[in-house]
């Protein structure tokens, strides 16, 4: 049994692609995990803390990322100071973005949990597209 | 019967008295009266005028009256007499006469013109009145009255005034001026938030270094009545009071001490009897103080005590208002809390029923996992959850030992002795709660289905120990089918333990799969499972 497939043709772009899942709740991360292999990308983590997101973001370079908000030593802003502009990111929070973030990058797409991964992993996927297109 | 003149003769016709029972009449008036002249020489006095100046005609003959007079008013009285004189109309004046004993009195004095039959002035006829009674009754009553509108004044302000320091000083200051004390001082308890109370002073008349140095009065015999609230104390001269300096270390006064003879002391009480302190007033004279002030301070202290009562009762409507404020905030902290928790459980719980999808062979296996998996959920809550009769809605605290009893009852087969507990008292919070029992439903789940638990005759032991900031949990089965090695395949309850105990537990799990059964050692930081 799976939720909801996805879409082939919408998330083709991802085929190959590294994304990094940061996400404490093991069930949320074992989903997202699991629908990112099966839309052919790799999913790397899943990170349960800022610390391990930092440590994945240096030794795997991940071109895309879906980011929960608050982490057990901390808020997920130094995950995304860390990442690279070309990163497509999608945050997936239950308490939204701290202002000072959504000041700074109003360009980042945040879904309120729970959101199906499908829908996360479609937003990184218009987001790869579009950055490939510039 | 002697007749001397035409308007005598008509009176007597119609009273039927002499002239010599008018002039025994004039003698005999109460008060002193005179006659003069048309020019205001005197020229008779009665008998009462005598009596009360002590002097003879011949001194007070013509204008002799005038060595009898006070000479600061003697001007404006001759001026008064001959400006009568001069128009015919009738004289009114009060001045002050000396009588035989050297005191000045006054007299309310007044002369009518006599004429004669042609209409001219012929004599003055004048009578004063003695109306120093009066005057002293005028003057008490103006003094009462001042001492009315002060009392009066001080209730209205003490009234108005919640600010405790403020009101004792207005009344101590009021007490000062009314009863002329030197000083006074108004020795009041203060209860804290915490209900411990202090004693606090105002002090009138004098800087409040003369008092400073002195320890507060204590429970002295003097004191006593005044703060036992047994009534008030007046004294001509403490110091020859029976009650006074039986203490040591002092035996009266400390040394430096304002000297007091003159001594009034009055408790103030509340409404309900409590003695809520004394006002005490001073003075270096004796018998200062009469009745007058002691009702005066009666009445200071009664006004004093509605005071200090309404202005405790603002205090204390104030602290409940704060009170139930800071209540409100923390009502919709804990609210906001709530939903939170809530919205992450659904969160979780969508997680939860797609990865249980993703992992299930049939929906029948699925539904049996998937109500395993919410159940570990509820009795996690259900430990954790504020008793409905509590106020607040905070979660409490729930223990790792009643945590491991609760969640690995329904994993247990019906045969005694197959699991053993072992380890301290650890506090666990809300959200350490969450993760540690699905960690330990995980665990219990594989070992139900795989371990030492799937066959009778399997032993489970869970221990547990503190170690620095952690938590070291050890599960170790035994008794189970027999391990060959890790399973090939790393199942997600595995993938999940490992996830729960490094993300939200703030620590790791390591497996050591021995033939005889696994053993997982669990290792959570302490504040996080506290959380």
């Amino acid at each position: 049994m799976s939720t909801g497939a996805p879409h082939a043709g919408a998330l083709s772009c991802l085929a190959g692609a590294r994304i990094l899942v940061v996400e404490d709740e093991p069930f949320i991360a074992m989903d997202l995990m699991l629908a990112i292999e099966d839309a052919g990308g790799k999913a790397v983590g899943p990170a349960t803390s800022v610390r391990e997101a930092l440590e994945l973001i240096e030794t795997q370079a991940p071109d895309a990322a879906v980011l929960d908000v608050n982490l057990p030593d901390g808020h997920v802003g130094a995950v995304i100071e860390a990442l690279p502009r070309t990163t497509a990111i999608v945050v997936h929070t239950g308490v939204g973005l701290p202002d000072e973030i959504r000041a700074a990058r109003p360009d980042i797409p945040v879904f309120s949990k729970p959101t199906p991964p499908i829908r996360l992993l479609g937003q990184l996927a218009a987001g790869l597209e579009a950055r490939k297109r510039n | 019967m002697r007749r001397s003149g035409r308007r005598l003769a008509s009176t007597t016709k119609e009273t039927g008295l002499s002239a010599a029972d008018f002039a025994a009449m004039a003698d005999n008036l109460p008060e002193p009266a005179w006659m003069t002249d048309a020019d205001g020489s005197v020229v008779w006095y009665n008998r009462r005028w005598y009596d009360y100046t002590g002097g003879s005609f011949e001194q007070m003959a013509g204008w002799g009256w005038r060595d009898f007079h006070d000479p600061a008013e003697l001007s404006e009285t001759e001026e008064t007499w001959r400006r009568s004189l001069a128009t015919g109309k009738p004289f009114e004046l009060t001045f002050k006469l000396r009588g035989k004993d050297g005191v000045l009195r006054p007299f309310l004095s007044r002369a009518q013109p006599l004429r004669d039959t042609s209409g001219a002035i012929a004599k003055w006829f004048g009578v004063s009145t003695d109306i120093s009674a009066l005057q002293e009754t005028t003057l008490a009553l103006a003094g009462q009255t001042r001492v009315a509108e002060t009392l009066n004044r001080t209730a209205a302000k003490v009234a108005a005034e919640l600010n405790l320091e403020q009101l004792v000083q207005m009344v101590t200051d009021a007490a000062v001026q009314l009863t002329g004390a030197q000083f006074g001082a108004f020795f009041y308890n203060v209860i804290k938030r915490g209900g411990e109370s202090y004693t606090l002073y105002s002090i009138s008349g004098v800087p409040r270094e003369n008092f400073s140095k002195f320890p507060m009065p204590r429970n002295t015999d003097v004191f006593a009545p005044t703060f036992h609230g047994t009534g008030i104390v007046r004294s001509a001269d403490i110091t020859k009071d029976p009650r006074y300096g039986h203490n040591t270390p002092y035996h009266g006064m400390p040394e430096g001490h304002l000297p007091v003879r003159s001594y009034l002391a009055a408790p103030v009480m509340s409404r309900e009897g409590e003695v809520m302190g004394g006002l005490f007033f001073g003075h270096s004279d004796t018998g200062v103080f009469d009745e007058h002030d002691e009702r005066i301070v009666a009445g200071l202290a009664a006004q004093a005590a509605i005071g200090i009562d309404n202005s405790r009762l603002y205090e204390k409507a104030q602290r409940e208002i704060q009170d139930r404020k800071v209540a409100e905030e923390e009502r919709l902290l804990a609210l906001r809390e709530l939903n939170h928790r809530v919205k992450n459980l659904f969160a979780m719980v969508s997680g939860m029923v797609a990865m249980t999808a993703r992992t299930s062979q049939s929906t029948k296996d699925m539904a049996q996992t998937l109500t395993g998996r919410l159940q570990a959920l509820a009795k996690a809550h259900d430990l954790i959850r504020a008793p409905s009769s509590s106020a607040s809605q905070a979660p409490r605290a729930t223990t790792v030992r009643v945590m491991v009893e609760s969640l690995l009852e329904a994993h247990l087969l019906p045969e005694k002795g197959q699991l053993q507990i072992d380890g301290p008292d650890v506090p666990v919070g809300a959200i350490g709660a969450a993760a540690l029992a699905q960690m330990l439903h995980e665990l219990a789940t594989n070992a139900s289905k795989y371990g030492a638990l799937s066959q009778l005759g399997g032993k489970l032991s869970i221990s547990w120990r503190t170690e620095g900031p952690n938590l070291v949990l050890t599960w170790t089965e035994r008794g189970g089918p027999a391990v060959s090695g890790p399973p090939a395949r790393k199942g997600f309850g595995a993938d999940l333990a490992t996830m729960t105990a490094r993300g939200q537990l703030g620590g790791d799990v390591t497996y050591d799969w021995r033939p005889e059964g696994v053993l997982i050692a669990l290792r959570a930081s302490l504040e996080k499972l506290a959380a």
